[in-house]
């Protein structure tokens, strides 16, 4: 599997995922700023991993100290990107700032489920190989 | 309490540097991610045909790496803009 499916496989899955969760915030009591903050999360947790893709694919092809600084700003950048969103879910009142956090952190969640769900149908078929 | 300060600004102050302190944490993904990439171009100078297992990894490992980065940014924002410490002492009502 390529980089570019990969990515495709993690997004969408992270976006059926969020289709989900936001179906289970509807059943609150006062939805809206639960939903909008989760969507504002998400959305730029799935920016954030394609920044992260574009920026894997160009330090691989550098000199390895150029590689590190380069990975390092870029990784700064989106940690300021990241920051931002945060202090916006927390002073807004209608985006709610936990469902901002989970949103921000489904695709790590998609990425670890995905480990774990691969893994156990392929241990009975092809002795504990990753399909991923 | 300390001459001309009031608890609540002490509090703030604590907060503050308390965020200040999350905030060291994430340097240390930002090292790890740069030097993942950095030994990532190395082994795909070493082994061009292996670019895209190598590059495949570091994608899934970085962005697992980032979330104890995202978890101190989290600490930071709570304490400078939630201000749990400072409602925790007003409700005390000293």
């Amino acid at each position: 599997m390529n980089n570019n499916r990969l990515s495709y496989y993690i997004i969408r899955r992270t976006v059926i995922y969020s289709l989900f969760a936001t179906g289970v915030f509807f059943g609150f009591k006062e939805p809206k700023p639960l939903v909008l903050g989760f969507i504002f999360g998400t959305s730029i947790g799935i920016l954030g991993f394609k920044l992260l893709e574009l920026t894997i694919n160009k330090a691989v092809t550098m000199p390895p100290e150029k590689a590190f600084f380069y990975a390092f700003c870029q990784y700064i950048m989106r940690y300021m990107i990241y920051g931002i969103v945060l202090a916006v879910a927390a002073l807004a009142d209608y985006l709610s700032l936990v469902t901002a956090i989970i949103g921000l952190l489904m695709i790590k969640i998609v990425i670890l489920t995905s480990a774990i769900f691969n893994i156990i149908p392929s241990n009975k078929t092809k002795g504990g190989e990753n399909n991923l | 309490m300390l001459q001309g300060i009031t608890s609540e600004a002490f509090i703030l102050g604590c907060s503050a540097i308390g965020a200040g302190l999350a905030m060291i944490a994430g340097i240390g993904p930002g090292i790890g991610q740069g030097h993942a990439a950095g030994q990532g171009a190395a082994a795909v100078g070493r082994q061009p045909e292996a670019q895209a297992l190598i590059t495949r990894t570091m994608l899934l490992g970085q962005a697992v790496a980032e979330t104890t980065g995202i978890y101190s940014l989290v600490i930071a924002i709570i304490l400078i803009f939630i201000r749990p410490l400072l409602t925790a002492y007003l409700n005390l009502g000293l």
